[in-house]
């Protein structure tokens, strides 16, 4: 680790950073966080930490998944710190609301510890395999796939309590 | 589930443009100010490191932590509650102070029992140290209790010694499934059965394609036989204890691979032995893995994967050395912690630290393999101390040690959250007593820091079982009719959420105290209530105590001039 705190990249590339996966992030962190202020310091943090650090990426992937490790980390940590906030799913949910299709699995999604919530964000959502998951979440592959798992199970599970049983009332 | 539904519902979140242009106009603040403070840095070539990038990292909303802030935070949440009920005592006139308790308090504070302390009220859940296979794999909480009587398929052979799977059924093993397996039970040969071939099965667990059997002889050994698609795993330990204390050992573990057939056989076999119903199981259970350490250069284990490796995990306060187990939850978060100092790490001598075992707060992780420890030291740094006990070919042991800066609150986290879980095994440890012997009379902080009312739920409610410890809670229960909820007026109140649960103390005006746990019920889809009971409550009990923290004597340490 870098000692200190010095900026190390150009803010320039750090803000096209911010336009490039700041949305990603921000999605990410707001599923954990539930919580658009929380959202958003998290999501600044990682820029933050992104232009102090300075990592030398591979790859545009490379980059991308380690903003979203940070990102993961930032918000676990918000987590950890926080007694109580409040519970903005409601709203998120509205916001994105499209008249055409409705939100109710994400709403389901949402309803999932975090644990579970992360890993299924990032293989459903973001396409991430498996073994990329668990190299962000520094978790091993095994334990991925059965957060997955069990994911999937609680997920649906929240989806027919919530939804189906409604719709047959 | 339509996963490609979920998909499009979440790609409609987006970074709202305000918000996006607010987090680019703090990027670029922060640069200038890292840049002004680098020209400042370059003029003051003695500036510390530490103090500049606490600088730099201000403009963002960081707060560097500052653990005697927070202990001063502690104490005034303190001055707050003994103002609070303090009051409350005058003007309800209750009973004289109790120096009884307050003395036999003061004299040693490690000696009480749940039964007389403060765990009556907050009885947390049960230490449950159950590993992840266990948990996620075999669905634990979906056993069924009854006493079905088990005979294995033909071909896994029943003999003299116990049960054997033919070699002529085992399959090769590929390479990366070795290394799961591994990780999960070992190493080790399979040696045979030392059971009866044919056994009471006193716990069954079905999840998907696998199947987990327990059985017990008499009162103090216990066997589990996992069977999945590919395998069977045999463990074989032992327990002390018949209660909600008992501890289990693993002794032995053993796998193979199963035939595809025989698996059917297997499952049939299960499907066809009984209905499966909940029951609740790991509570009782806490099987302690051996798994090899994975190969050498590895500087830092996770607490997770510790875990997976069959770890004794406990904490313990150096002021008191009393040890407490964790549970799975408090050992993801330690598992944070760790991770985080491993991001966070500067190595330094092991002589820079000076390690005195007074009011440190240590974690400790060992089996057979290795030795870590990890000890928040006085207030600004951590230990971390990693011995690998396996000896190298000249008979050294290697020993690690890092100390790491303004990341105690990691530490410190993990334990306040933890109370939230396991309340009666946490709190005990962590006391008045213990901010008082670093940071001298607490009379006079409290006094000092009275108007800070920065008040954090997990350390007031930390204190609070100071001032509560000692009360014979059970003896006080009320039953619910008893409690007239008309006349009950809260005047303060402790809330923590933890997970799912929030875990509720509230005293009222009229001397009782509610203990209540709220949480999220998967069956229930709603919010529901979990735990609910009232005590009625002698405030003069814990004026008793008050007063002697007050009255107890130290000197204050240097480090108060600097932070106050």
């Amino acid at each position: 680790m870098k000692k200190g705190a010095d900026i190390l990249i150009d803010p320039d590339i750090t803000a096209n950073a911010v336009r490039t996966y700041g949305s990603i992030l921000y999605r990410i962190c707001i599923l954990m966080l539930k919580n658009q202020a929380d959202a958003e310091d998290a999501v600044q943090d990682t820029f933050i930490t992104y232009m102090q650090k300075a990592p030398d990426f591979k790859s545009s992937e490379h980059e991308k998944a380690w903003l979203i490790k940070v990102a993961t980390n930032k918000s676990r940590d918000l987590l950890r710190k926080r007694t109580r906030f409040h519970d903005e799913s409601e709203e998120i949910l509205e916001s994105i609301a499209a008249e055409e299709e409705s939100t109710d699995a994400l709403e389901a999604l949402m309803t999932l510890p975090e644990k579970f919530r992360i890993v299924m964000m990032l293989h459903y959502v973001e396409g991430y395999k498996v073994e990329e998951i668990a190299k962000m979440i520094k978790r091993s592959a095994s334990a991925v796939k059965m957060r997955l798992q069990k994911g999937r199970g609680l997920l649906k599970e929240a989806y027919r309590k919530e939804f189906v049983q409604h719709e047959l009332q | 589930m339509n996963y490609n539904k979920l998909k499009r519902s979440a790609e409609k979140i987006t970074m709202p443009s305000d918000m996006e242009e607010r987090i680019i106009g703090n990027i670029y603040k922060a640069a200038q100010e890292s840049e002004r403070s680098r020209i400042r840095d370059d003029k003051r070539p003695n500036i510390s490191k530490t103090d500049y990038s606490q600088h730099v990292l201000g403009v963002e909303k960081y707060r560097p932590y500052r653990r005697n802030i927070r202990i001063i935070s502690a104490m005034a949440a303190c001055a707050v509650l003994v103002g609070t009920l303090g009051m409350s005592a005058h003007f309800l006139k209750n009973d004289s102070p109790s120096p009884q308790n307050a003395s036999s308090y003061a004299a040693d504070p490690t000696s009480h029992t749940q039964d007389d302390g403060f765990g009556s009220p907050i009885s947390g859940a049960v230490p449950v140290f159950f590993d992840d296979f266990f948990m996620t794999n075999m669905k634990i909480a979906d056993t069924v209790k009854s006493e079905v009587r088990v005979e294995f398929p033909d071909t896994i052979s029943i003999t003299d010694q116990g049960i054997a799977v033919e070699n002529n059924h085992l399959s090769d093993l590929d390479e990366n499934k070795q290394k799961s397996i591994t990780k999960f039970f070992g190493d080790h040969e399979f040696t045979g059965w030392k059971s009866a071939d044919i056994y009471d099965v006193v716990e069954k667990v079905s999840y998907d394609n696998a199947f987990l059997l327990a059985a017990f002889e008499g009162a103090s050994h216990f066997y589990y036989t996992a069977v999945t698609e590919t395998m069977i795993i045999f463990i074989e330990g032992s327990y002390q204890g018949t209660n909600d204390n008992a501890e289990c050992y693993r002794s032995s573990c053993s796998y193979c691979c199963i035939e595809e057939d025989d698996f059917k056989k297997f499952k049939d076999m299960m499907a066809a032995s009984g209905n499966f119903s909940p029951h609740l199981f790991s509570n009782l259970i806490t099987i302690r893995k051996y798994v090899p350490s994975e190969g050498g250069g590895t500087d830092i284990i996770s607490f997770a994967d510790a875990m997976k490796n069959g770890s004794n995990i406990y904490a313990a306060l150096g002021d008191h050395g009393k040890g407490f187990e964790l549970g799975i939850s408090d050992c993801e978060l330690l598992d944070d912690a760790v991770r985080s100092i491993s991001e966070k790490a500067e190595p330094c001598d092991a002589n820079d630290v000076k390690f005195d075992g007074k009011g440190d707060i240590t974690v400790q992780i060992e089996n057979e393999d290795f030795d870590m420890t990890v000890t928040a030291i006085e207030n600004m740094y951590l230990m971390y101390l990693y011995m690998d006990l396996k000896k190298s070919p000249d008979g050294s042991v290697r020993k690690e040690c890092r100390r790491i800066y303004g990341i105690t609150d990691t530490l410190e986290s993990v334990i306040v959250n933890g109370t939230a879980s396991n309340v009666k095994e946490l709190m005990p440890p962590i006391d008045m007593n213990f901010l008082i012997s670093h940071y001298g009379n607490a009379g006079v902080l409290l006094k000092s820091f009275k108007d800070n009312t920065e008040l954090e739920d997990g350390i007031a409610l930390l204190d609070l079982s100071r001032l509560l410890y000692g009360y014979e809670w059970e003896k006080n229960r009320l039953d619910a009719s008893e409690v007239d909820n008309d006349s009950a007026v809260a005047v303060y109140q402790v809330t923590i959420s933890h997970y799912d649960t929030n875990y509720e103390l509230t005293f009222y005006e009229n001397g009782y105290v509610r203990y209540r746990e709220t949480g999220y019920s998967y069956d229930a889809g709603a919010n529901v209530e979990k735990n609910n009971v009232w005590y009625r409550f002698e405030t003069s009990h814990m004026i008793g105590n008050i007063m002697d923290l007050l009255n107890k004597k130290d000197s204050p340490p240097d480090e108060i001039d600097g932070e106050g």
